[in-house]
């Protein structure tokens, strides 16, 4: 046996579940599309041209699923060191507003300068919203599943406040006004607005999967996620690594939003995402938390969605039914998840945190 | 005609993987007795009582219930037998009462209505007979240790149970507590009740038990009545006797002392005192024996110079360095290798390969990490260790799950000896291990001895010990009562050591 062998193996075995889970959750679609009396193969063609068959289709889908894959990692980082950050959304909301703000407010920048200096403050807002939760979790031992999630809303409210009030455009929309075209992501096609986000959430994934797998930081985020107790008798500081971990993590996040602002909606509008940071989560748990596998399922994500629209419109199927099947395919992928971890924890912790730490994820998924 | 005894286990045997945790064990219980169970941390006296309570199946023997053969396949029917089990982590809801703990899955009923003060009533009954009261509608979360221990151990009457497991239940009591449970558990026997006492605490052993088996390896030592032992006699049982001589090695000129603890105190999470007044040193090529019956501050000892637990007073310096109160990351930096006794818990993972378990503690090692991991190197050199300590099967990529015991041993000793500089500590490193592995390890502790390094060696294991070490400490209730030199170490005076007595004052009572 060669390694080759070995890593085909592998990735054998690692896309096979979430590709079962995916094949599982199109036949309960199946079912449901005749029950309501239409032909689903005649949707499943309609969604499935939509998302990924001709160039504006691709290009939408790509531009949908950007946000989510920048999400996707910023969870996968966080998990790899076992926190569980459900805050990506209210990341993305901070993030996104201070990528607007530097954007608007700041005149005559160079436009390379610019962009970096509002992915920049949008990375640090992230990571300083993250912060918060992995220090409480550290000092007092509070779930950082819980605050992070109420944080969503502190974040996401608050950003409603400072676009309907302080920073709104005069009009009718709470919308702030645009950003200096000097702060705009590089345009890739006008019809679709697909943008050099594409290429960055790419160099993103490269970087994050380098950072895990190859680097001594990535390390031990790695071994504190899969032993806290052995890596902190071999030395290596636990509760450091878990913070750096959630402030990657959250700096991620802001980039998330910044990149939505600055490529596509070229301002701040109030509630602008429709979930990219809940899609994250789900797309990276689809992955299981590798980086190159959040590329692809991001954008099978990105897809489901664009192409979903399509298969309203051409057929009588309505596309809350994707909705449905995107919440199946979690479930699916979190039942896997959840059996394995409870068989793992169940001599130690018969009702510990691994277990609740699970269910909330589930939870979430289904409430993409 | 009923058998005189409410239990009998004969010729049971249970072997997990390579390791055999019963080897034809023999365990007899008189009716109305308290029987003591004493061994040390894996003889087998868990899986033995696990055995008993159904949560295992045995490969081999037979268990018999007064004088009648039973197969126990789980739990349930062990409470259906009339066995009741009082672990030694409670299994209670904390924000239930006692009352509703107690019923928690036998709820009487009064149609489809939960009937509380049926219960409530019950349970005053049967305090009352047990000697003490309780209030049954007083939150668990509220009732101190012992009470809550209480509550289990009715929780097991209240079931109808005859025949009571009480698991190590003095672990988490304090001295006077510990007194009112043992006048609880004489008030048992006097109802006809049959009390199996599993402890590693000699004195309480002498103080209740008519009876004492003592298991050492998964095997029975003896079964001894009372009368005819004494705690010395039992310590010696625990931890077998003195086969080899002292011959065994090289004579090493000891250097300077490298490792120096000076009065060392430290406490729990409940602000006992587990280690008082700690003091010794170990020298260049010197193995020094923590010696003792487990849970007398051995544990706490490892954790302090680990840097895993704060000492509250003390100086430890190891080096010439002070690392009182330092990280464990500071600690390792020096170059101090770890051999701990849990290995799961504290020095492999089991869900990381074998390579990556291997590179802990070296991750920020100049040889492997330059811009990024140099995988490579990484899977070299982790090649070469496995191939020189022979862990088998020789690959990097299976999960450290997939080792046996011996060889993910021989894996953390590999790691840890690569990454010592000076200092090794080991703890109980030849636990559960087979006979070659053993040898192994006590070949390549002998082996860094002679190269000069200082060696601190915890072990409950007297034969080890005394094959091993240079200087002998033994440690009793946090404290070294005792340390001299391993030379014509009389069995008696270890014995009497371990028990807590100490020398020139036999007669001394325990505080």
């Amino acid at each position: 046996m060669t390694q080759q062998d070995n890593v085909w193996r592998r990735i054998a075995a690692g896309i096979g579940r979430p590709l079962l889970a995916i094949a599982l959750a199109l036949l309960i679609g199946l079912v449901i599309i005749s029950i309501a009396g239409e032909d689903p193969i005649e949707s499943y063609r309609a969604l499935i041209g939509g998302a990924f068959v001709g160039r504006s289709n691709i290009e939408n889908t790509l531009v949908r699923s950007i946000p989510v894959i920048a999400s996707g990692l910023a969870v996968a980082v966080a998990f790899a060191c076992g926190m569980f950050n459900m805050g990506v959304e209210g990341q993305l909301y901070l993030g996104a507003f201070a990528a607007a703000w530097i954007g608007f407010s700041i005149k005559g920048v160079p436009p390379l300068l610019h962009v970096l200096l509002a992915i920049g403050l949008s990375a640090a807002v992230g990571a300083a919203w993250a912060y918060l939760p992995a220090i409480a979790r550290i000092k007092w031992g509070t779930s950082e599943i819980v605050t992070t999630m109420m944080l969503n809303y502190v974040a996401q409210y608050f950003t409603s406040y400072l676009v309907s009030f302080p920073f709104k455009e005069p009009g009718d929309l709470q919308q702030t006004p645009a950003i200096f075209s000097s702060a705009e992501l590089y345009e890739l096609s006008a019809a679709s607005r697909l943008h050099l986000g594409l290429l960055l959430v790419v160099v993103f994934a490269v970087i994050i999967a380098f950072l895990l797998k190859r680097t001594a930081l990535g390390y031990e985020i790695r071994m504190t996620g899969l032993s806290p107790s052995v890596s902190r008798a071999s030395g290596i500081s636990t509760d450091r690594t878990a913070i750096r971990a959630m402030l990657i993590s959250g700096a991620i996040g802001g980039i998330a939003g910044a990149i939505e602002i600055l490529g596509v909606h070229h301002r701040f509008i109030n509630n602008f995402s429709p979930g990219y940071g809940w899609d994250g989560l789900a797309v990276s748990l689809l992955a299981k938390g590798n980086p190159i596998g959040i590329l692809l399922s991001g954008i099978f994500y990105g897809g489901l969605q664009s192409g979903a629209n399509i298969m309203e419109f051409a057929t009588d199927v309505p596309k809350q039914l994707i909705d449905s099947l995107r919440a199946i395919i979690i479930l699916f992928v979190a039942a896997d998840f959840t059996g394995l971890k409870l068989l793992r924890a169940k001599p130690k912790l018969p009702r510990g945190g691994g277990k609740s730490g699970c269910k909330e994820v589930k939870t979430c998924g289904r409430s993409v | 005609m009923a058998s005189e005894y409410a239990l009998e286990m004969r010729g049971i045997t249970k072997v997990f993987g390579s390791v055999v945790a019963n080897e034809d064990v023999n365990f007899k219980v008189r009716r109305g007795e308290v029987h003591a169970l004493v061994g040390e941390n894996g003889a087998g006296k868990s899986t033995l009582m696990k055995i008993l309570f159904g949560l295992y199946q045995p490969d081999a023997g037979e268990v018999f219930l007064n004088g009648k053969r039973v197969v126990v396949r789980d739990p349930s029917d062990a409470i259906k037998l009339n066995i009741g089990m009082v672990h030694q982590h409670f299994m209670l809801v904390p924000s239930f009462t006692v009352a509703q703990n107690m019923i928690l899955g036998v709820e009487p009923t009064k149609g489809v209505k939960l009937d509380l003060a049926e219960a409530e009533e019950r349970i005053r009954e049967l305090s009352n007979a047990c000697g003490f009261t309780i209030d049954p509608k007083a939150r668990i979360r509220d009732c101190p240790v012992g009470v809550q221990q209480r509550v289990e151990i009715m929780k097991a009457l209240y079931r109808g149970a005859d025949l009571l497991i009480l698991d190590e239940p003095t672990s988490v009591l304090t001295p006077d507590e510990a007194e009112e449970l043992f006048e609880i558990m004489r008030t048992l026997t006097r109802q006809g009740k049959t009390i199996i006492f599993i402890t590693h605490k000699l004195r309480e052993v002498m103080a209740t038990a008519q009876h004492v088996t003592v298991l050492r390896k998964g095997r029975t030592v003896t079964t001894v009545s009372i009368d005819e032992t004494c705690e010395e006699d039992l310590a010696l049982h625990m931890v077998g006797r003195k086969v080899e001589l002292y011959s065994g090695k090289d004579s090493v000129k000891p250097g300077e002392a490298i490792v120096k603890v000076d009065n060392l105190w430290a406490a729990d999470q409940y602000g006992r005192w587990r280690l008082r007044d700690i003091g010794f040193q170990v020298r260049a090529g010197e193995i020094v024996g923590i010696a003792g019956v487990a849970g007398n501050g051995q544990d706490e000892l490892v954790d302090v110079l680990m840097g895993l637990k704060k000492p509250s007073r003390g100086r430890i310096q190891i080096d010439g360095q002070d690392v009182t109160g330092k990280t464990s990351n500071v600690v390792r930096s020096l170059g101090v290798g770890y051999i701990p006794e849990d290995r799961y818990e504290r020095s492999m993972i089991r869900d990381a390969s074998v390579a990556e378990n291997m590179l802990l503690g070296f991750e920020h090692d100049e040889r492997f990490n330059g811009f990024g991991l140099k995988l490579d190197t990484i899977r070299k050199w982790a090649d070469e260790l496995v191939h020189e300590f022979d862990v088998q099967p020789p690959l990097l990529d299976i999960p450290a799950r997939s080792l046996s015991g011996g060889n993910a041993q021989r894996a953390v000793m590999a790691r840890e000896f690569a990454l010592s500089k000076r200092v090794i500590i080991a703890c109980q490193p030849s636990h559960g291990l087979d006979i070659g592995s053993i040898d192994f390890v006590h070949k390549q502790l002998l082996d860094r001895r002679r190269k000069g390094y200082a060696i601190i060696l915890i072990s409950s294991d007297l034969e080890e010990m005394l094959y091993l070490a240079d200087t002998i400490a033994v440690m009793y209730k946090g404290e070294i009562i005792s340390s001299f030199p391993n030379r014509d170490v009389d069995e008696k005076r270890m014995g009497l050591l371990m028990a807590g007595v100490r020398d020139a004052e036999p007669e001394e009572e325990a505080r």
